[in-house]
């Protein structure tokens, strides 16, 4: 079976760091990609297709989205993981991540609430 | 001279004291600690009566400003630490994500995610407790003096500033901060007007 690929897209670095390793403390042997905005996660695409688990900060800095780069996700990578992540669940943001198919985590982020949704 | 009568100060009070317990809830959960908060205290001050502040005036901070614009009018927000805890916090923050030694490297973005979660934890519930759209910027981060902060934020010698300080303080810590707002005064009239309709 091949490794399995986490890309983290969030523009805080600590964030990125903490996720990271609550990934990895699960899951040891996964590799962790991490990008810092939703134009830095479409290059790294390019050359990585085969992502297992997306988690997406709402608000980054640049055009996107974490919902707008989730959206685009979707169609192309239909079974793989999405998980938004914001600080300010708003009924708008809610109803576009249900329509979309994809979970959402509030921060703060917490070990148990991305684990929750590995398994 | 501009002042709030007593229902408009406890309509104010009761909001903040309402979100703050909010941003608290998610404040312990990033720190994995109980934070204490008092009875926000809000104080209409100049900026040169803000200097002057007990615990505060000539000392090194560090604070996360939320800059807002919407119904509310115009304002910041800031949540800050005197320099000496700010490390503390981050390392409780961090925990074992990072080697301690590091944990310095991280400050100011790990203040930063924290400004940016309690913060617009407040601003949003003051936001849907008052009706009002408000739009937040980018939160930013300050080290240095005090007194820079506040002449660097707003330079204004008049008696339309507005701060809400509220202390907090980590249980069993030595560690304390503020959270404080700095609006216009018709702006936190109009709020508190707003909100006493709202109880009504």
């Amino acid at each position: 079976m091949s490794q399995k690929k986490a890309l983290i897209v969030d523009d805080s670095t600590v964030t990125r760091l903490m996720i990271r390793k609550i990934i990895l403390d699960k899951y040891p042997d996964w590799e962790i990609l991490e990008a810092s905005s939703a134009d830095d996660a479409k290059s790294l695409l390019t050359d990585h297709q085969d992502i297992d688990f997306f988690t997406l900060d709402q608000n980054m800095p640049g055009a996107l989205s974490g919902l707008d780069l989730a959206e685009d996700l979707k169609k192309n990578y239909k079974n793989t993981k999405v998980v938004l992540i914001t600080a300010n669940i708003q009924d708008a943001i809610k109803n576009r991540a249900k329509l979309i198919g994809i979970d959402f985590v509030e921060k703060p982020v917490t070990a148990e609430k991305i684990i929750s949704h590995l398994d | 001279m501009n002042f709030l009568t007593e229902i408009e100060r406890d309509s104010l009070c009761e909001l903040f004291n309402i979100s703050l317990g909010g941003a608290a809830k998610l404040m312990s959960e990033m720190i994995s600690d109980e934070i204490l908060l008092t009875v926000p205290s809000l104080k209409l001050i100049t900026t040169e009566e803000a200097k002057n502040i007990e615990y505060l005036a000539d000392q090194d901070v560090c604070t996360i400003e939320q800059k807002f614009i919407g119904g509310i009018g115009e304002g910041s927000a800031f949540l800050l630490f005197h320099k000496s805890a700010s490390l503390e916090i981050v390392k409780m923050m961090m925990k074992d994500y990072v080697a301690l030694n590091e944990v310095s490297q991280f400050e100011k973005d790990a203040l930063s995610e924290i400004g940016n979660i309690i913060l617009n934890a407040i601003l949003s519930n003051l936001a849907k407790m008052s009706d009002y759209k408000i739009e937040t910027h980018i939160p930013e981060f300050f080290a240095g003096k005090y007194e820079e902060l506040l002449l660097r934020r707003s330079p204004k010698k008049d008696n339309s500033i507005l701060l809400v300080f509220i202390d907090y303080k980590l249980s069993g810590k030595d560690i304390k901060g503020y959270i404080f707002f700095i609006l216009n005064f018709d702006s936190i009239k109009n709020l508190s007007r707003v909100l006493i309709e709202k109880l009504k």
